[in-house]
This record gives structure tokens, sequence and C-alpha cells, in this order.
């Protein structure tokens, strides 16, 4: 059976005006009567289709668009081309329907009251969502329960840690249980273990409820372990869009190999045999062009040196994304 | 000397950005002063007078005190330090090689530059303007004076608003606070009207009190109501002295203080 | 009519959360709470303290006796006070457009306009009502006594005062949109807030009498309302008027503010 369409975005473009800021007084006091406006094209020609359930990442360094896209997604920019459906509203309609069914939960901006406990906060979002009684003691039990934050929600925010007060933006989003939910950097600023624990949490939810999940990180360590499919945005434009598998055997032009020596070898003894990118006395690990490997490995095998072990290995993600960015 | 230069010029630098902020502070000002200026007018239109002042002499009053804001009372001195206690950068200002007083000083210096240069002109025109109600001092030793008057007053605002920001080392959160300050000294500066008005005694105690030095007495003497006095310098000077030490006392206090919290 | 129903039971319930949270908010540093209550009260008595002084060499201004004025003074704090308890006389939108929380709000399924303006609510500000109630009571002792009629248009009247102010609060806010940096514009409406606390009959200028009127309405904000409690003769004219300039206001405004947050949403990042 054919899943439905969730997402449907076509052409879409967003160019804004800013005033260019240069240093010095000169300019300072010229931009005092006249201020420069420059045009920056953040978002260009994106089209893509997301399926219901899909949990899908946008990924991408700073200021490459994906914030704008979600917004646009979301309706809180207008696109200045292009078009968006979201469940088969114009998000820029906002109109309330449509707002009711989805979540945005921005990491580095909060929708917390700062010195009220979050409990509050979610009350009152019980109340601008329209969430019967029923359904809210549900929903939060459960996502207390699974997020482990039953002490908190009864703390002041500015009291919890980043991770908590995190834990608690999702609560709060999830009340009145979405079907569509956009998260911005959801793990930004946060520790190795606090990332972790918000990961394995949006797994579960979309596992479970089939949410539609978009989210966007900078971090390639959210992406590859949540999302089955990414979409790298680049300089406003999508570098790539599919399955996390097709990237690797698009972009990895290379494998790693990695030769364990009975014995010490120098850098130079090594450095005949290939191109290092890893250098521990007597562990090297070579960079070789995929369709090479067999007669690379040949070659090492064939030389002076006594070798205990090989090992063959795809690039990691990291670098095959840092790949697509470089080209 | 350069790296104080630099702070003046940085300072102007940033409050160029604010655009329409000036424009909309000029036009608020103005408009504040067109209600009172219609207050006054209108009582002595009707043959009424407040105290021993002409109509002349309390609109000059006010276009000073319209002049006083625009230039000195944007200063935000005690709010900035407000905010870097809170946010707990000041602690970095102990790495400046540069000190915290001066440094912020430096900062005030830069923005009362930038009002001077942003205000001046609508200034200049609101006393064209105005020029039949100002009262206009009749020699020149009065303006050197009144030089002497504002240069003790610019000071002295400094260091009260100086000690109030440092205040927010005790009281957290100071907005409040500041907001307390703000209006009790404008009052005894004589910001809501002249504290001549005010029956005597009350003008008894404020000679002894820094606040009546910061507005009603420079402008006491530029319009001629206030015959120049060697007390006019010596108790500001007396005061900047007292509020200097006070202020580098509260700063190391505070700090300290601040230290123990481990920030 | 069921919907219009199940609507209204919505947006209170929202409102009343909203108070809730804003008082505990207020009230959760107790010190800063006392001083801003304080401060409040202080500035009030600084302003009676003006009228006060003024008239101790004068007896009336601009035909206003000074229990009159008392009148206008009062229902000036009646107004700037429930500006600020309810909607923090709406400093908060440039608060929300420099801080980028704008957004948050309106993605919320209710009307943005509603949920903006009571976001943010300052309850110290309640110093403000005590005082102008205390001014109007004796205003009214000392000029006609309590008469229904009057006192139940006085306060009709006054609660047009808080809509046009409200609303022409809501147009100048709106202005942020449009030039990125409008955190002056609270200055200036502090300044017009201000203002009000004096009868526009002070400005003998038509020109500028009119301005004070149709364009800046300070007129309806205290000085008609002060005149129905403390004048045995009603003024019909401006009691309507005030009605018109209501509905004017009101909807002018609310047209403004989505016109700017139209263009806010294509322009910015």
């Amino acid at each position: 059976m054919k899943k439905k369409i969730i997402v449907e975005v076509k052409n879409l473009c967003k160019t804004y005006e800013y005033v260019e800021k240069k240093p010095g007084m000169k300019y300072s006091l010229k931009n005092l009567f006249a201020s420069e406006k420059k045009q920056k094209e953040a978002v260009k020609n994106i089209s893509l289709k997301i399926e219901e359930g899909e949990l899908i990442g946008f990924l991408g360094p700073n200021g490459a668009g994906k914030t704008t896209t979600l917004k646009m997604l979301s309706g809180v920019l207008t696109p200045t081309s292009g078009t968006v459906k979201v469940l088969g509203y114009e998000p820029i309609k906002r109109q309330n329907e449509y707002k009711m069914q989805f979540a945005f939960v921005m990491g580095q901006k909060s929708q917390l009251w700062w010195d009220l406990p979050p409990m509050e906060s979610f009350l009152l979002n019980k109340k601008i969502y329209e969430v019967s009684d029923q359904d809210f003691k549900k929903n939060l039990d459960e996502m207390i329960e699974v997020l482990d934050v039953g002490e908190i929600v009864n703390k002041q925010v500015r009291q919890l840690s980043l991770g908590e007060r995190m834990k608690c933006e999702l609560i709060a989003a999830l009340l009145h249980n979405p079907k569509v939910l956009f998260l911005d950097e959801p793990t930004i600023g946060l520790d190795v273990v606090a990332q972790k624990k918000i990961r394995d949490f949006i797994k579960k939810y979309n596992k479970e409820r089939k949410t539609t999940i978009i989210l966007t990180s900078h971090y390639m360590e959210d992406i590859s372990q949540l999302c089955k499919r990414i979409v790298i945005i680049d300089l406003g434009k999508i570098v790539f869009d599919g399955q996390l598998e097709d990237l690797v055997s698009k972009y990895a032009t290379n494998k790693k190999v990695t030769i364990f020596f009975d014995q010490k070898i120098t850098r130079q003894d090594a450095e005949k045999l290939g191109k290092i990118c890893q250098f521990e006395s007597n562990k090297v690990s070579f960079d070789v062009p995929r369709l090479n490997v067999k007669d690379a490995v040949a070659e090492i095998l064939s030389s002076d040196f006594s070798i205990s072990d090989i090992e063959i290995d795809e690039e990691d993600v990291e670098s095959i994304i840092r790949n697509v960015f470089t080209k | 000397m350069s790296k104080y230069l630099a702070v003046v010029s940085n300072s102007v630098k940033k409050s160029l950005v604010y655009r329409a902020n000036t424009f909309i502070m000029v036009v608020s000002t103005f408009f504040s002063f067109v209600v009172l200026f219609y207050f006054w007018s209108s009582i002595y239109g009707q043959g009424n007078k407040i105290g021993t002042y002409t109509l002349a002499e309390i609109i000059s009053y006010y276009i000073f005190l319209t002049i006083f804001e625009l230039l000195v009372m944007g200063d935000g001195t005690a709010w900035s330090i407000g905010d870097e206690i809170k946010s707990g950068q000041i602690t970095s200002s102990i790495l400046r090689p540069i000190k915290y007083l001066e440094y912020k000083f430096s900062q005030s210096i830069g923005s009362l530059l930038f009002r001077l240069m942003i205000f001046s002109l609508p200034i200049i025109g609101a006393l064209l303007l105005l020029r039949d109600y100002l009262v206009a001092p009749g020699s020149l030793m009065v303006y050197a004076f009144f030089a002497l008057g504002a240069i003790m007053s610019y000071a002295l605002y400094f260091l009260v608003f100086y000690i109030v920001g440092l205040i927010s080392f005790w009281t957290g959160d100071s907005y409040g606070f500041f907001f307390a300050a703000f209006v009790v000294i404008n009052f005894m500066q004589g910001g809501l009207f002249p504290l001549d008005l005010l029956p005597k005694w009350f003008l008894m105690v404020g000679n002894f009190l820094p606040f009546k030095y910061l507005f009603f007495v420079p402008v006491g003497i530029v319009t001629g109501r206030l015959v120049f006095d060697y007390t006019f310098v010596l108790i500001p000077v007396l005061w900047c002295v007292a509020l200097y030490f006070i202020a580098n006392l509260l700063y190391k206090k505070g700090l300290k203080k601040y230290e123990g919290y481990g920030i | 009519m069921k919907d219009m129903v199940y609507k209204f039971k919505k947006y209170l319930a929202i409102f009343l959360q909203l108070q809730k949270i804003n008082v505990m908010r207020r009230t959760a540093y107790p010190v800063a709470f006392l001083v801003g209550f304080g401060t409040v009260f202080l500035t009030m008595f600084l302003n009676i303290l003006f009228i006060k002084v003024n008239f101790s060499y004068i007896t009336s201004v601009a035909g206003w006796s000074f229990y009159q004025v008392l009148a206008v003074l009062g229902s000036y704090m009646i107004v700037e006070g429930l500006m600020w308890i309810f909607f923090s006389q709406l400093n908060p939108i440039n608060r929300h457009i420099i801080e980028g929380t704008l957004d948050g709000i309106l993605l919320k399924p209710v009307d943005n306009q509603f949920l903006v303006s009571f976001w943010r609510g300052d309850y110290e500000d309640f110093a403000r009502i005590i005082t102008g109630g205390a001014l109007l009571l004796t205003a009214m002792k000392n000029t006609i006594g309590f008469d229904l009629l009057h006192f139940c248009l006085f306060l009709l009247l006054l609660f047009f005062g808080v809509l046009i102010f409200y609303s022409f609060n809501l147009a100048i806010r709106s202005i942020s949109f449009w030039i990125t940096e409008g955190s002056g514009l609270w200055i200036f409406m502090e300044r017009v807030v201000n203002s009000s606390q004096f009868p526009v009959d002070i400005y003998y200028s038509k020109i500028v009498r009119g301005i004070f009127t149709f364009v800046v309405p300070l007129a309806f904000v205290a000085t008609v309302p002060a005149k129905i409690l403390t004048n045995i003769a009603i003024d019909w004219k401006f009691a309507v008027l005030s009605f018109a300039m209501t509905l004017f206001f009101f909807f002018g405004s609310r047209w403004f503010w989505k016109f700017s947050l139209g263009h806010y949403s294509s322009a910015s990042s």
C-alpha cells in the first residue's frame, strides 16, 4: 500500500534583505543616513516529498537554510516563491486547524516560562491546544515516565539543566499528540548522555505513534542514529536526498584499509604503501579508492613487512559528508 | 590612553546602529515637552503664576531639562552594569588591563559623544523655534560657570549611577531597584519641577546631598535664577571624591561576594 | 452559537491560566515584587505632588479645578494600571521580536493578537489601581458626589479609554515589524501614556487639541471619563464620540497588526 504524502514542497525559494555592517567608524556614520540593503538567498529551489511516519533529517552547516525551510513548513515565514503543502494545508495561511496538528521545538528558543515550573507551561498548552483532561494526563504520565522527569516538572525552569529543559520542551510540544513534529536542533549544546536520551526518545516516539518527524541538526550523530532518510542542505540547496546507505555508496569514494603489523614501522616506510589516514606505530590505516582495494591489499601483503591482520571498512559517515560539502 | 579611546569609539559605533531608536527618542522627548509647554502656557495665559517663575523661566527650565534628558539621562551605565553582573560577564573585567570604573566611564563618554552628535541638530532647531521663551544668560562669566556646573553634573551623574549599578551585586534581579533609584534621583535633581517650588526645609536638606547639583543648580545658574556661589563647586567636588571611593570599595566588595558563588 | 460558546470558554481558560502564570511569575521574587510595588506607589505619589505643588499657586487650569484634575489623574492611573496588569503595556511585543520568541507564539492555534497581548502582565502595577481609585473617590466627594448614572457612564467611558489606548499602543508596537530595532518604541509609549494625566483642554491651540483627540487619542483615556464623573452636565457628544473612536481604533489597529505581521514573515529570517 502506498503511504500518504504528508509534506509536499515544490521549487521553494526564500530571499531576504539584510543590512550589511562593515567595521569602522566611517561605515557606522554612513549607515546612519543610508544603509545599504543586500539580498540573501537563504533557500534556493528546494523540492521534496515526505511520507507519513517518516523520520527525516535535514543536515547542513550553520546558515545552510535548514531552519528557514522548517519555518516555511510551519508557516512562520512566507516563501518568496514555490509551494508548500503540509497535511493538505498551506502553512502560510496559518489556519488554526493546521496549527493544532503540528508542533515546533526550537533547541535555542524556549517556550517554557523561565521563572515557573514546567507544569504551568504544560497547563497553558493544554488549554491552547484543547487537550482533554484524560488525554492530557495519559500523555503527560507516559512521557514523564519515558523521559524520567517526574521530579523535575515541579521545579523552576531556570533551575533545570539544559538536558532537563529540552525534555520538558518536548513534553510541552507533544501534549496535543501532533501529527507532524518539527525539531530544530533539538540536541544543541547538550552533553553526550543527554543527547542520547533525547535521541532515544525521538526514535521511540516516532516508532510508536507514527508521527512524521522532521529534524534539523548539524550533529552528524543525530542524523545517522535517527534517520533513515537524510536531506543534506548546503548554501540553500539540496545536495543529497536519500537513504543513508545510498549516501555511502554514492559519496564514499574510498574504503579504509587498516593493517596491523607485527613490529613497529616508521612513517616513511608506511607512506610507501599508500595514503595514510591514521598512523599508530604498528597499526596504520590507509584511504584506498574503492575500485583499487583488491590490488592495494595484494600489494601490501606482498611487501617485506610481516603483517598480523587486515581490516577493510567503509569510510565513517562524517568524513563522507565532509566530502559532500567540500565538493 | 589609546585603550580608553578604543572603548569610547566602540561605544559610539554601537550606538550608531540604533538609528530608528534615535529618531524615536527625539520624537518622544519633544512630545513630552509639548505637553508640559501647553500645561504652563495655559496656566500663565489665565494670568496665574507659579512661584516666582515667569513663563519664560519655567519654559526655559523644561527646555534645559529636555536637553539634559537627551544628552545625559539616556546614559545606561547602571543598566549595563546590572546586565554584566547578571550574566557573569563582569568577572571578565578582572582580566582586562583597565580599571572597571574607567572602562565604564569611557563607555559613558562614548555614548555621550554619540548623543551630542545625533541630538545637537534637533536641539539647536528646537532652541531656535523656542527662542522667545529662552532666558539667556547676560554675561560670558555665567556661561563659564554653567560649563563648570555641567561638567560636575556629568561626573556626579556617572558616579551615582555607577554605584546604583554595582548595588545589583547584592540585589540580584535589579531592574525594579534601578527604576526606584531613578525615580527618586530624578525627583531630587529637580526633574519633575523646580525644587524651589517646594518648602524651604526641603531645599536645606537638598543642599548637602549630591542630587540637586545634577540638574537644578547648573540650570539655575544658566537661567540666572541662582547667583554663582563657591559652594556650587565645592560640594559637588567633595561628593565626587567621596563617591569615587565608595564606588571602588563597592566594586571590590561586590566582586568578592560574587566570586564566593564560584561563578 | 455553540461554537461561539466553546470558543469563548477556550479563550477564557487560556486567559485565566495566563493570569495565574503571571501572578506566580511576579511573586516568585517577593523582594523584587515589593520594590516594584513600592516604586509604582512612589511615582503615583510624585504625580499627585506635581499637581498639588502647582495648585498651591493657582486655583484652576484651563477651567479644571483641583479635584477635577485629580479625577483626570485618577482615571489615567487606572487605565495605565490595567494596561500594565493585563498587557505589560505591550512591551513584550518588542521583546518577542528581538529575542525571536514571537515565532513560537505565531505557531499556536489561538488568535495571535490575543496571545501576544495577554502573554505577560505585571501585577505590581495594582498599586496604580489602588491610588487611582482613592483619587477618584476624593474627586467625586469634593465635586458632584456619587451619582449612579454618572458613575456607570464613567466606568463605560473608562473601559473605552482602555480599549482605545490598547489599540493605539498595539498600532505603535506593530511598527517594530518594519524597523527591526524598535526597542525605543516603549519610550514613546511611556511618554504618551504619561501625557494623558493632564486634561486635554490645556491645549489651547485647536490644532494641537485636535491632534491629541483624534491622532494620539489621549482625550478619551482620562479627560472624557473624568469630565463625566465630576460635572453635573453630561457631555453626550463626547460619550458617543468615545464609542466611535473605540471601534475605529480597535479594528484599525487589528488590521495594522495583521498587515505588519505579514510583512514580518516575508522579510525576516
